[in-house]
């Protein structure tokens, strides 16, 4: 009798180690549900019109990057500033700093280096451009660009992502997919999972984010020598 | 320090004898720190560590910025480096072991010839420098060490710094800091390192790298973090090292 309680508790024991590794799992759209294309080109006419009422956001991120050669997953974070139509800043704090910029179509980039800032002359400024824009459709809540992308949704309980594989076999190489995480109200971004080669990864997310707040715009002026400060939040 | 350094550097020439006053750079005759500062060289880092780089290439005025995921093994001579664009992305995967290289992947703009003689060049220069034979070494101003090997035709130097806690101790080799390196043919300068250390670092490993090979034309500006074997980590491997060591001594 003794024998088969313990042998129950050990099974109950291992299904609710198994459950709570499953959901310690990194989000990946494939352990949820798909969602059929019918419910999927709703949710994304409702994202567009919910992320259009945003007009300025400021978030902060912190970027999990898993790199199969590094038993480590090693963390960075900064914030983005995004402000309507065409404004936007990506900038790392930790360990090392970097900004990238875009100001109406103009890419900027700074690095920090030996305790200085650095504006520099972006050999990639073109593919630069296209990531930059890319990220200012997707916080505008446009992510169907049919001509780049496959596009899959997929839902849990209170998830919901937007899987965009791109259709080009050399940006394939590079990137297998980007994997968008919703938040609940449909009008941000909780995440994105970029998948790279092999079991590569990295997910960004987003937290303590600020909508529709006062944004000036120095704080996107790519024309000085450091990037404009910014007040923490 | 900084400008100091980059006249030192200036005045010093590449021959057996570096083009220098006697006044400014003396010849120093101390076989045990010469010996004691060409194993420095050699046992800069640990045997085994990783390392993310956040790297600025510049080449032909345009300046391209990766992210470098490395790992290495200095007893196997070995080296794994995943580089990725900042914004994401693999441009190019190498692994080299023992001398042999090897691309694993590589997007089709990139060369094999420019990755192994710019990329893998640079990694085994700065992670698996082969020991100097004979070097000779001279003193500068400042307490700075010089230690130069001319060998076909080519001459190496290696520039250390004191300590400044323990500038006026003797020189020993836990004194010194490597403060930069440099290549040079025919009296000219074609390759050259610099390294900075963060005070608050501790373990003494450069945070910041500058890389000029004038050969090639490209610079590297390079932030370093370091992830070192855990003291609990080396003890399991010290155990298992004396376990081993026990096991191959019985009869």
């Amino acid at each position: 009798m003794m024998l088969t309680i313990k042998k129950h508790l050990f099974l109950y024991l291992f299904i609710l180690l198994l459950m709570i590794l499953d959901s310690m799992g990194t989000g990946f759209a494939q352990n949820l549900d798909p969602i059929p294309p019918g419910r999927l080109t709703q949710i994304l006419v409702d994202a567009e019109k919910n992320f259009n009422a945003v007009k300025t956001m400021k978030t902060l991120f912190t970027q999990e990057k898993n790199i199969s050669i590094f038993s480590e997953t090693i963390i960075s974070k900064g914030f983005c500033l995004f402000k309507r139509p065409g404004k936007l800043r990506l900038e790392f704090t930790e360990p090392f700093k970097s900004s990238l910029m875009v100001n109406d179509d103009q890419v900027y980039k700074y690095e920090f280096f030996d305790g200085t800032w650095k504006k520099i002359n972006p050999g990639n400024k073109e593919i630069l451009g296209i990531i930059m824009n890319h990220i200012t459709e997707w916080m505008s809540g446009r992510f169907n660009d049919s001509n780049l992308y496959e596009i899959s949704g997929f839902s849990g309980p209170g998830v919901t992502t937007i899987l965009l594989t791109p259709k080009n076999n050399e940006f394939k190489k590079i990137i297998h997919s980007f994997e968008l995480g919703l938040n609940k109200e449909l009008n941000g971004l909780d995440y994105i999972i970029i998948h790279e080669t092999g079991e590569d990864f990295t997910k960004i997310r987003f937290h303590n984010d600020r909508l529709n707040e006062k944004m000036a715009d120095t704080l996107f002026n790519g024309s000085l020598d450091a990037p404009h400060p910014v007040e923490p939040w | 320090m900084a400008p100091l350094l980059v006249l030192f550097i200036l005045l010093t020439g590449c021959s057996p004898k570096p083009k220098i006053t006697e006044t400014t750079l003396s010849k120093i005759q101390n076989p045990r720190l010469i010996s004691e500062l060409s194993q420095a060289i050699c046992h800069q880092y640990p045997n085994q560590f990783k390392a993310v780089h956040h790297v600025a290439l510049t080449l032909l005025g345009k300046t391209y910025v990766l992210n470098g995921y490395l790992t290495v093994n200095r007893r196997e001579k070995q080296l794994h480096l995943i580089a990725q664009n900042d914004m994401g992305g693999t441009l190019f995967e190498i692994h080299t072991k023992g001398g042999k290289t090897r691309i694993q992947s590589k997007t089709k703009f990139l060369k094999t010839s420019w990755l192994e003689k710019s990329v893998v060049k640079d990694l085994e220069i700065l992670y698996l420098p082969p020991p100097l034979s004979s070097p000779e070494l001279y003193r500068g101003q400042d307490n700075m060490l010089l230690l130069s090997k001319n060998q076909e035709g080519i001459c190496k130097e290696y520039f250390f710094k004191g300590k400044p806690s323990q500038q006026n101790s003797d020189p020993q080799r836990n004194n010194y800091t490597l403060m930069g390196y440099k290549r040079l043919k025919k009296n000219k300068e074609i390759y050259t390192i610099g390294y900075v250390y963060d005070e608050k670092n501790t373990k003494n490993y450069p945070s910041f790298i500058t890389i000029e090979d004038q050969s090639l034309n490209y610079q590297l500006k390079i932030n370093s973090q370091y992830f070192l074997p855990s003291q609990k980590h080396q003890r399991q491997k010290i155990k298992r090292h004396i376990a081993h060591r026990k096991k191959e001594r019985r009869p």
